[in-house]
C-alpha cells in the first residue's frame, strides 16, 4: 500500500526520514529515479544512511511501477519518491494508481522559475505538473506533516498574479 | 611547476572548521546553505590556485545549490577539500567535485537529521530534563557537555574523514554506523523518558501536585495520563493548541472547584 | 531605568543564543534547558528559568528544523517568557506568572515562525548579490554578503525579545494582578501539567506505537527503584539508561 507519493528533488532525506516516516507509520521507502538506480555508488549511499528497519527499494520508474502493479509490496506501508513531475507522469502512464501527490521540493537551479521558495520549475516541470493535475490528482506542497499544505492551484493562481502585475 | 604550497595542511582544517562553524548564517528558502559552503571552502580554493582566475572561477563552481545537515556538511567540505586538492596539483584533473556534492548531501542529510536531531539531542535532553525535574541545577550544564562531546567529536572527524576518504561515504557508514547509533539513542530515549515519568513523586515542587496519595499511584496516573494523550495526538494536534487546550482544561477544573 | 536596562540586557541575551539556533556554531545552547536558566541567571531569579526551561524543553524537543521547514523558535520562547515571568514579578515569579507567561509566549509562537521565515525567504538576495559580484571581487562579495545573514539572524531575534518582553510585562502588571484567585490557580495547575503534556509529545514523534514496551521497561525501573528502595534519583537515571543501553543491545541482537 502506498501511503504517499511524493516530488523531491533530494528524494531520501531527513524530511522523509524524520517527518513522514514516523507520521504515516511507513515500513519501506520506494525511489523511482533512473538516475539514481543507474549509479552504483549514490545507491550504495542512500541504502546505508536511511534509518535502520526501514526498507529501501531504489530502481528504475518502470522498475518500481512494474513491483507496484505486481502487488509484490502489498504488505508494506510505502514511501513513494519521485526527484521529478515528469516522471510521476511516466508512472502514471504504466498504470500506476494515485489520489494525491505531495511535492516536497523542487530547488532552484539556473534554468528554472522559482513560483514559491521551495518550488522552481522549467517548462517541462510545469507542464507535467498540470497535466497531473488534469488527470484528477490533487497536488499540495507540504515539507513536512505538521506543516500546513498548500494546494498547488493556489501557487499558480498567486504567480500568475504577479506575473501580470509585473 | 612549483607543488609544494599547493598542499592542506592542518592550519587549513582548522580554518575550514571554523568558518563550517557559519556555514548557516545565510541561509535561505531558496538556496539553504550555498553561500555558506562557498564561505568555508574559499580558503582552501585560495591556497590550491594561485592562478587568480581559476581561483575565481572555481569559487564561482561553489555557488551551486547546496543543503546538507549543518554538521554533516563538515564530511562533504573534507571530500571537498580533497578532490580540489587533487585536481589543483593534478593527481585527478578531471575530478568531479560538483557530481560529489550532489551525491551525498541528501543521503547525508537523511543520516544527520535521523541522528542529531532525531536520537542525540532527544537522549541527552530526556536524561538531562529527568535529572533538572529532579531539582539538580547543573541539568543543562550536564546536557551541554553529553550533546557536545558527540557533536564536536564527530564534527572534526567527519572532516578528517571526509579528506582521508575522499568522500567515500560508504566507507564512513559501514565503519561508523550512525544509523545504528540512531536507532540505539532512540530506544534509550524512549526508556530515558519513561524513567522520567516513574520519577514523578520525587520530581521539584513546582512540578508536582500536592494530593495526599502514596507515590506509586501518582507515577502510575502520570504514566496513564501521558499514553491518553498520545492516543489523542494520533489525531493530530500542534504544541501550541496542545498548550492552550490544557490551559482550557485547567481553567474547567479550577472553576468546577477541583483544585 | 533599571527595567529598561534589564529588557536591553535579556533582548541582547535572545539574540545571541538566537544566532546558536540556526545562523552559527549550533552547540544547543539555544534549546530551552540552557536559555531559561540562563536569562534567568542573568535576571536574578534562576529557578523561573529551570521551570520554563525544563517545559519548553520537553514541548519543543522534536520539532525539528529539517530542510525547509521552520519549527516555532523556542530560544526566543525560552529567553521571553522567562523575561516576563522575572521582571514581570520582581522578588520571586510564582507558579501562577509562570503559566502566564508561557500561554503569552506559547501565543506569539506563530509570530517567531513568521520572523524566521521572513528572515530566509530575505535572505536569498545575499546570494544573488554574491553571484552578481565583479570578476576579482568575489570572495570579499561572498564573505561579505554572508556574514551579513549574521547580523540579520541576530536582530530578528533581538527585535522579537524587545517587543515581547515589555508586551508580556505591561500585560502582567496591568492584567494578571487583576485575576481572580481561581485563574491563578488553574495557571499553576497548568504548569505542573505540562511536562506531562512535553512527554507525551515526545513519545509521539519518538514512537509509532501508542504503548511502546521500551518506555514501560523504563518507567517500571524508575518506579521500583525510585519509590520502592529509596535510591538517589541520579542513580535511577543511571540504571534507566544503562536498561535502554541493554534494551537496545537486545533487539539488535533478535533482528
Amino acid at each position: 500500500m502506498i501511503v504517499l507519493s511524493r516530488i523531491d528533488d533530494r528524494l531520501i532525506h531527513g524530511q522523509v526520514v524524520e517527518g513522514w516516516v514516523n507520521f504515516l507509520k511507513a515500513t519501506c521507502i520506494l525511489v523511482a529515479d533512473d538516475a539514481v538506480a543507474s549509479n552504483t555508488q549514490q545507491r550504495t549511499i542512500m541504502e546505508l544512511a536511511a534509518p535502520q528497519g526501514l526498507k529501501v527499494f531504489i530502481g528504475r520508474v518502470e522498475e518500481i511501477c512494474g513491483q507496484l502493479l505486481a502487488k509484490t509490496l502489498d504488505a508494506e506501508r510505502a514511501i513513494l519518491l519521485f526527484s521529478n513531475p515528469s516522471d510521476v507522469l511516466r508512472a502514471l502512464r504504466d498504470g500506476l494508481e494515485c489520489r494525491t501527490l505531495n511535492v516536497g521540493g523542487m530547488h532552484y537551479v539556473p534554468g528554472k522559475r522559482k513560483l514559491i521558495d521551495v518550488l522552481a520549475v522549467n517548462d517541462d516541470d510545469l507542464n507535467a505538473l498540470k497535466e497531473i493535475a488534469a488527470r484528477g490528482i490533487k497536488i499540495c506542497v507540504q515539507a513536512v506533516p505538521t506543516q500546513r499544505p498548500q494546494p498547488l492551484e493556489k501557487i499558480f493562481a498567486l504567480c500568475s498574479v504577479k506575473e501580470k502585475k509585473k | 611547476m612549483n607543488t609544494e604550497r599547493k598542499h592542506i595542511g592542518n592550519a587549513d582544517f582548522l580554518k575550514v572548521f571554523g568558518r563550517a562553524l557559519l556555514l548557516q548564517a545565510s541561509w535561505s528558502f531558496e538556496r539553504m546553505q550555498t553561500l555558506g559552503f562557498a564561505f568555508a571552502v574559499e580558503p582552501v580554493l585560495r591556497k590550491l590556485y594561485p592562478d587568480r582566475n581559476e581561483y575565481e572561477e572555481r569559487l564561482k563552481v561553489h555557488l551551486e545549490y547546496f543543503n546538507t545537515q549543518p554538521y554533516c556538511a563538515s564530511f562533504i567540505l573534507g571530500a571537498v577539500m580533497r578532490l580540489e586538492e587533487d585536481r589543483a596539483t593534478g593527481v585527478n584533473a578531471a575530478a568531479d567535485v560538483s557530481g560529489l556534492k550532489a551525491a551525498l548531501m541528501a543521503p547525508l542529510g537523511a543520516m544527520g537529521d535521523s541522528f542529531f536531531w532525531g536520537a542525540l539531542r532527544p537522549l541527552t535532553a530526556l536524561i538531562a530534563t529527568a535529572v533538572l525535574l529532579a531539582g539538580v541545577w547543573w541539568a543543562p550544564l550536564l546536557f551541554l557537555a553529553l550533546y557536545n562531546i558527540w557533536h564536536v567529536g564527530l564534527r572534526m572527524g567527519m572532516l578528517y574523514w571526509g579528506y582521508q576518504s575522499g568522500g567515500d561515504a560508504a566507507m564512513l557508514l559501514a565503519r561508523y554506523s550512525l544509523t545504528r547509533w540512531a536507532k540505539r539513542f532512540k530506544i534509550m530515549s524512549l526508556t530515558v523518558l519513561g524513567g522520567m515519568i516513574g520519577m514523578l513523586p520525587s520530581w521539584r515542587p513546582e512540578f508536582r501536585l500536592h494530593v495526599p496519595v502514596p507515590g506509586v499511584v501518582t507515577a502510575m496516573a502520570g504514566l496513564v495520563l501521558t499514553f491518553a494523550l498520545v492516543f489523542v495526538l494520533r489525531r493530530g494536534g500542534s504544541p501550541i493548541k496542545l498548550m492552550f487546550g490544557l490551559a482550557l482544561l485547567c481553567l474547567a477544573l479550577a472553576y468546577a472547584g477541583v483544585v | 531605568m533599571h527595567m529598561v536596562m534589564a529588557v536591553l540586557g535579556v533582548a541582547v541575551l535572545g539574540g545571541l543564543l538566537g544566532l546558536d539556533r540556526t545562523a552559527a556554531g549550533q552547540f544547543m545552547v539555544s534549546q530551552p534547558i540552557v536559555a531559561g536558566p540562563l536569562t534567568g541567571w542573568l535576571l536574578g531569579d534562576a529557578s523561573a528559568g529551570f521551570v520554563i526551561g525544563g517545559v519548553l524543553e520537553l514541548i519543543w524537543l522534536l520539532d525539528v528544523p529539517v530542510g525547509s521547514f521552520v519549527p516555532a523558535n523556542a530560544t526566543v520562547g525560552a529567553v521571553s517568557a522567562t523575561g516576563i515571568a522575572v521582571l514581570g514579578m520582581p522578588g520571586g515569579a510564582t507558579l501562577p506568572v509562570i503559566g502566564f507567561s508561557l500561554l503569552l509566549t506559547a501565543a506569539i509562537g506563530p509570530l517567531t515562525i513568521g520572523a524566521d521565515s521572513l528572515v530566509r525567504t530575505g535572505n536569498s538576495k545575499l546570494i544573488e548579490k554574491a553571484a552578481a559580484s565583479t570578476v576579482g571581487d568575489r570572495a570579499r562579495a561572498i564573505s561579505r554578503a554572508h556574514l551579513s545573514g549574521l547580523v540579520v539572524f541576530f536582530l530578528k531575534s533581538f527585535i522579537l525579545c524587545a517587543v515581547i518582553v515589555p508586551a508580556g510585562v505591561a500585560a502582567v502588571l496591568l492584567l494578571f494582578d487583576r485575576l481572580p484567585g481561581t485563574v491563578h490557580r488553574a495557571l499553576a495547575l497548568f504548569v505542573k501539567l505540562l511536562p506531562i503534556v512535553g512527554a507525551a509529545l515526545v513519545a509521539r514523534k519518538l514512537s509509532m506505537k501508542e504503548f511502546d514496551r521500551f518506555v514501560l521497561m523504563g518507567f517500571v525501573i524508575a518506579a521500583v527503584f525510585g519509590l520502592l528502595i529509596p535510591v538517589p534519583s541520579l542513580i535511577v537515571l543511571l540504571l534507566v539508561v544503562t536498561a535502554g543501553w541493554i534494551g537496545a543491545r537486545y533487539s539488535e541482537h533478535r533482528a
